[in-house]
């Protein structure tokens, strides 16, 4: 799937999706913030840099989703799933990695909503985030950002 | 630091990395007009790679001299993780050879591999910091 970079969805005047992103690396952290606030119809509620800080946001916010990468310090992997989904029953966990499908599928099995690889470019994020809320973000561009859709990429020859 | 506008004038053919592209051009183009202020993003990007790469690849080094493969592994998959996110296409590559040979327990392949991972980091490093200077 190969969608423009520039396009999001707007609102449909429903209250934006809340997302926790747990990740321990903070350049992912950082990726992941700027994309997801890209799209009107998300919001980025809190970042943890570890698994324990993860459940620690997950309880006290409650969010929509929570983005978690599924190797982190302290708690990880399917205790990290196990745990995120006792204290936030009504979040999605969206699996962040990038292990093999071997690796991911049983977390899969274990209640997670869906997985993201690590290092897509952010059309395929949204896409794939988009695809497993069941929403389509890729509709409609935030404003402004029309102006830098079809630029060529840099360092490309020119036409 | 200034922003990063002054990217790379290497172009591969339609911004596509090739074999010698240290770079992905393509992945920095769409993260430099990533968020309100244009490169704005991409200069952070690049600075918490500078931070972090070379101390994840010290911890390969030093966890597979000490025949530790699944600390090796795990490290070896963050900077996979943080190189992808600055275009360094060819040390995320050889990043994530040294992981499959950390988690295959096969050390000396993993210590070769972290070898050649020191030199694509220096190579990145150096393309990086050209882009920020």
């Amino acid at each position: 799937m190969r969608r423009d970079p520039q396009q999001c969805a707007h609102g449909d005047g429903s209250s934006a999706v809340r997302i926790v992103i747990a990740d321990d690396l903070g350049s992912t952290r950082r990726y992941l913030r700027a994309v997801i606030e890209e799209c009107p119809e998300l919001e980025v509620a809190g970042e943890a840099a570890d698994g324990a800080a993860a459940v620690a946001l997950a309880e006290a916010l409650q969010p929509d989703v929570v983005l978690l990468d599924i190797s982190m310090p302290i708690l990880d992997g399917a205790d990290a799933l196990a745990a995120v989904m006792r204290v936030a029953p009504g979040a999605q966990v969206v699996l962040l990695s990038g292990m093999e499908a071997e690796v991911v599928q049983p977390l899969l099995a274990a209640g997670a909503s869906g997985f993201v690889p690590k290092g897509v470019p952010p059309t395929e994020l949204i896409g794939r985030l988009g695809d497993i809320l069941g929403r389509d973000l890729t509709k409609a561009p935030r404003p402004g950002r029309e102006r830098r859709a079809g630029r060529r990429p840099i360092g490309a020859p020119s036409p | 630091m200034t922003a990063a506008r002054q990217l790379p004038v290497t172009p591969s053919a339609a911004g596509r990395p090739s074999p010698d592209d240290v770079l992905d051009h393509e992945t920095l183009s769409v993260l430099h007009d990533l968020g309100r202020e244009p490169g704005k993003l991409l200069q952070e990007l690049i600075a918490h790679f500078l931070a972090e790469a070379p101390d994840l690849l010290t911890e390969v080094e030093v966890a597979v001299g000490a025949g530790q493969c699944d600390h090796a592994g795990r490290a070896a998959h963050r900077l996979k993780g943080a190189a992808a996110h600055v275009g360094a296409v060819r040390l995320t590559l050889v990043a994530d050879e040294v992981e499959r040979n950390a988690r295959a327990a096969r050390r000396e392949d993993t210590a070769r591999a972290a070898t050649t991972a020191r030199s694509e980091l220096d190579l990145a490093v150096t393309a990086l910091r050209g882009l920020v200077a």
